[in-house]
């Protein structure tokens, strides 16, 4: 009882704050429960009729179909829809656009479709892949829908359509999952693999048997358990953003925070089986485990190396270095990863890093070691100010000395100002200075100055 | 560049008519100073092979005879030093490989004596070159103001178990003096002594005249040269450029200037010492470099250099000024990080350009052209402000826009920090989604999604 006034309070909050919002925003999804749309692509060709155990193929077919239907009578979040093939057009010569969605999505339509498969009769050709791509628009938009297609067939593709192109084509686009298919009879475990999940009926038996699995799969709660690890392989990891992503379609399936429950165990997600994952998790850099496959009906764990410790920096003060972005690359990589403020905390992999702090010389730490739970913090030197000044505008640039050599940091602004004050890193400064109405090389001007720590050189580009 | 050949040639004839009368000095501000002096240390053998016959006289007379003449040259000469070191005098029992001595200390006006000293001596001695080398460093003492030559006088190889090629080198590295100059008697010992220095066989007596005669001209030569900084159209008109000139042997900066187009819109011509071979750094972004410059003594050298530069700037359409990470193209080392309100010169060449906008905006293989200013485009971002209700745990996604390779995936952009109620961001414009959750809550089914658009220049508030 407690729990409920919680979120209904929690509710009221929410709707509160969408009153305020001035951006456009969705509404907050609690995971609803999604609707499993259930179409059933139904063989009617010619061959059907012929004779099987007891009686004909689409007889026994029928009847059992018809079976499972009424078990699934009444279970909530359903939906079927029964689309035909061969029903309408004489084999031979037969028509490779026959096919028609004969009962369209509803959550009460068994009776319906039953009805429909007593009335007609086997007769035509079998168009698969036709049939396929125009069960494509048998699923009305939806947006929190899993759509399924099961092919319940006795041939194979007659009109020479590629079957398996438009299943992976519909699987890309995210309209269907992967589809399911009963082959009555022969065994075309070959052809249809690269449909979709395949289910071999040599008798009655065998084809209520796979209907029954096939349904079971389609409908059973399947859940997954991501254990975020630390060093030593303990899921301690936490309150991560974890995204799912369809191997196939490559869209989010699943964008969750990662929680550990009140036991201190991670937290359970009911998933949707047919689907296989990418998931991406957001630590810095980001981990990824491709191509998680599930079992239907069973709890599965996952188990993702996340071990993160803390990356800070330091100077004595912070104020002048407050906003100086650091850039964080992998160590030896190219690439960056982050953008940490100088002073913020920020949580990373454990591992090596570069840090490449943009002060005034920039300042480059190599081989940064991020250690679990630990925090490691990258000290530099406090700075300390220059003000430039000169009388005339001119070309001027600032060079650090390196060891006898220059190393140029900054080109000095040619504004009317005739000063410019930089804050920088303590070390032995060069600048060279030419007035711009100067045309004589003569008149260049060399200062060389020090800057130390917390105090301010000042810099006369005259004499 | 032919075209503006006469001109050239009339500045360098104006230059080196007056600069020597008038004392003005082209250099720059260097580590020389200003009216810098040339020492010339004359390190003479008188060892006992010096005492054979040779043309006319004794080698040695010889030489000592031919030296004094030149010598007699440079008197009244205020900005040459002299110095006399002799090895070899003493007779020993046995070889004396310490037999070096400095025999008159470097000074103006000791000409005569060192033409007196000379006379006195008498040939006996062995030949430890590479310690009278090595006895050099006191010879000069320290002065930043001042060229060091030595003039190598010799008609025998190093006779002391010396390394005289690896003292040369190793002194020319310390800056004690310049590049020697080893005028050898009678044998041709080039092979050997090429490592020394620049080597002057001398086979008779004219030629060895001629040898003393050119090594001084070399040394005193006015000597200059100009940097030309090519643009698209192989004109020199780039400039007010920092350049240094570094002694290619030592590595220390030997000039250092503010490239400078001349009145008649020409490189400004240096006086150069050409006793030394430069590498040159030009200060563009990246540095442009040329190694091993070699100038000629007594003439107008001209360095050119590909300094096709183009400007890069940003139309900045935010307030606020972001740093942006130029990159060569395809490498990883920033070279420059150029603030988002300057326009500054790069060579021309492909770039990769990192604005430090939340997000990151990325701009891979920007040609920057020459002469040409290159603009990119930076959208105004726009104001969000998060406010935390209950503290929550979660990440800032932007969804990759339509025109990108990754439509559909979400780019993560920051974390929210459960430490700050009111968070302020200013992102660039596009669609976002928070995906968080209530710090305390033990169970993922609360985790939320929220979304929200970012436009130019909006304030968004989104609470949590």
């Amino acid at each position: 009882m407690k729990m409920r006034v919680v979120s209904v309070l929690f509710l009221l909050l929410f709707a509160v704050a969408f009153s305020n919002l001035q951006a456009q925003t969705d509404q907050e999804r609690d995971l609803p429960k999604p609707v499993t749309r259930i179409l059933f692509v139904f063989d009617a060709s010619q061959s059907m009729i012929g004779r099987w155990e007891s009686d004909t193929k689409f007889n026994i077919a029928t009847r059992l179909f018809s079976n499972i239907l009424d078990s699934l009578r009444a279970t909530p979040n359903l939906e079927l829809a029964l689309r035909l093939y061969g029903h309408q057009r004489n084999y031979p010569p037969g028509d490779c656009s026959d096919t028609k969605l004969e009962v369209p999505f509803s959550d009460d339509n068994t009776s319906q479709i039953k009805k429909v498969l007593r009335s007609i009769s086997p007769k035509g050709i079998t168009p698969i892949a036709f049939a396929l791509s125009e069960a494509a628009n048998d699923f009305p938009p939806c947006d929190n829908c899993r759509n399924i297609i099961i092919l319940i067939t006795d041939g194979i593709e007659e009109c020479d359509g590629d079957p398996c192109l438009v299943s992976a084509e519909l699987q890309r686009q995210g309209i269907i999952l992967k589809p399911f298919i009963v082959g009555i009879g022969r065994n075309f475990k070959e052809q249809f693999e690269c449909i979709g999940t395949y289910f071999d009926a040599k008798d009655e038996n065998e084809f209520k048997t796979a209907l029954k699995i096939i349904i079971s799969r389609a409908l059973n709660p399947t859940s997954i358990q991501v254990n975020l690890l630390d060093i030593y392989g303990d899921p301690t990891e936490t309150n991560i953003n974890m995204t799912f992503y369809d191997n196939v379609s490559g869209k989010i399936k699943y964008n969750l925070i990662h929680s550990m429950n009140s036991k201190g165990y991670p937290d359970t997600l009911e998933i949707d089986p047919l689907v296989t994952y990418d998931i991406v998790v957001q630590t810095i850099p980001p981990v990824r485990k491709d191509s998680i496959r599930l079992t239907s009906g069973i709890h599965t764990t996952v188990g993702i190396d996340a071990p993160q410790g803390f990356l800070a920096f330091r100077a004595v003060t912070n104020a002048t270095l407050k906003n100086t972005p650091c850039i964080i690359r992998k160590a030896g990589s190219h690439e960056t990863i982050n953008v940490q403020q100088f002073d913020q905390q920020e949580k990373y992999l454990t591992g090596k890093y570069d840090a490449e702090i943009l002060s005034l010389p920039r300042i480059i730490a190599e081989n940064i070691e991020i250690r679990q739970n630990h925090t490691t913090t990258v000290e530099i030197p406090r700075p300390g100010i220059a003000v430039i000044q000169t009388t005339t505008n001119g070309y001027g640039s600032l060079y650090l000395q390196d060891k006898g050599k220059l190393v140029w940091l900054y080109n000095m602004k040619d504004t009317p100002a005739h000063m410019e004050t930089l804050y920088l890193q303590p070390g032995d400064y060069t600048v060279v200075f030419r007035s711009k109405y100067s045309n004589k090389t003569f008149y260049t001007i060399e200062k060389k100055f020090t800057i130390n720590p917390g105090q301010t050189s000042n810099v006369r580009l005259y004499d | 560049m032919i075209n503006s050949t006469p001109v050239l040639l009339l500045i360098l004839l104006l230059f080196t008519c007056i600069g020597p009368l008038s004392g003005y000095s082209q250099q720059s501000t260097s580590e020389e100073g200003m009216n810098q002096v040339t020492r010339i240390l004359i390190v003479f053998d008188a060892s006992e092979s010096m005492a054979e016959h040779w043309q006319s006289d004794t080698k040695y007379r010889i030489a000592v005879k031919v030296l004094s003449e030149i010598l007699d040259s440079l008197r009244g000469d205020k900005e040459v030093e002299i110095g006399l070191r002799v090895y070899g005098p003493k007779r020993a029992p046995g070889p004396d490989c310490e037999d070096s001595y400095t025999m008159v200390p470097l000074g103006t006006d000791n000409i005569s004596s060192i033409k007196s000293v000379l006379k006195g001596l008498s040939p006996s001695g062995t030949t430890p070159i590479a310690y009278s080398l090595e006895q050099t460093i006191s010879d000069f003492g320290p002065c930043n103001r001042c060229r060091n030559v030595v003039i190598l006088i010799t008609d025998g190889l190093e006779a002391c178990d010396g390394d005289p090629c690896e003292v040369s080198k190793n002194l020319q590295q310390k800056g004690i003096f310049l590049r020697p100059f080893i005028v050898g008697i009678g044998k041709d010992m080039q092979r050997q002594f090429n490592c020394i220095g620049n080597y002057y066989s001398a086979a008779n007596e004219h030629d060895y005249q001629r040898a003393l005669q050119t090594i001084v001209a070399t040394t005193l030569a006015e000597t200059s040269g100009q940097i030309n900084l090519l643009d698209g159209h192989g004109d020199p008109s780039q400039t007010d450029v920092h350049v240094t000139l570094y002694n290619n042997v030592t590595g220390s900066a030997k000039y250092s200037f503010v490239h400078t187009l001349n009145e008649n819109g020409l490189p400004d011509t240096l006086e150069l010492d050409p006793l030394v071979t430069y590498d040159v750094i030009v200060q563009t972004i990246p540095p442009l470099s040329k190694d091993a410059v070699w100038i000629e003594p007594g003439k107008h050298t001209v360095i050119t250099l590909d300094a096709r530069q183009g400007s890069l700037s940003f139309i900045n359409e935010d307030q606020q000024v972001f740093p942006c990470i130029i990159r060569r193209s395809g490498t990883g080392e920033a070279i420059h990080v150029q603030p988002s309100n300057r326009k500054d010169k790069y060579l021309a060449g492909s770039y990769d350009i990192t604005v430090l906008t939340t997000p990151r905006m990325n701009f891979r293989n920007v040609d920057i052209e020459a002469d040409i200013v290159t603009q990119l485009n930076i959208p105004a971002s726009g104001s969000v402000t998060l406010r935390q209700l209950t503290p929550v745990v979660g990440s800032i996604y932007m969804e990759m826009s339509s025109d990108s390779l990754r439509v559909g995936e979400l780019l993560w952009v920051d974390q929210l920090r459960s430490d700050q109620t009111v968070q302020t961001l200013s992102l660039q414009p596009g669609s976002y989604i928070i995906v968080y959750r209530p710090e305390s809550s033990t169970r993922q089914k609360d985790t939320m999604e929220r979304r929200f658009n970012v436009e130019a220049g909006q304030y968004v508030e989104v609470e949590l």
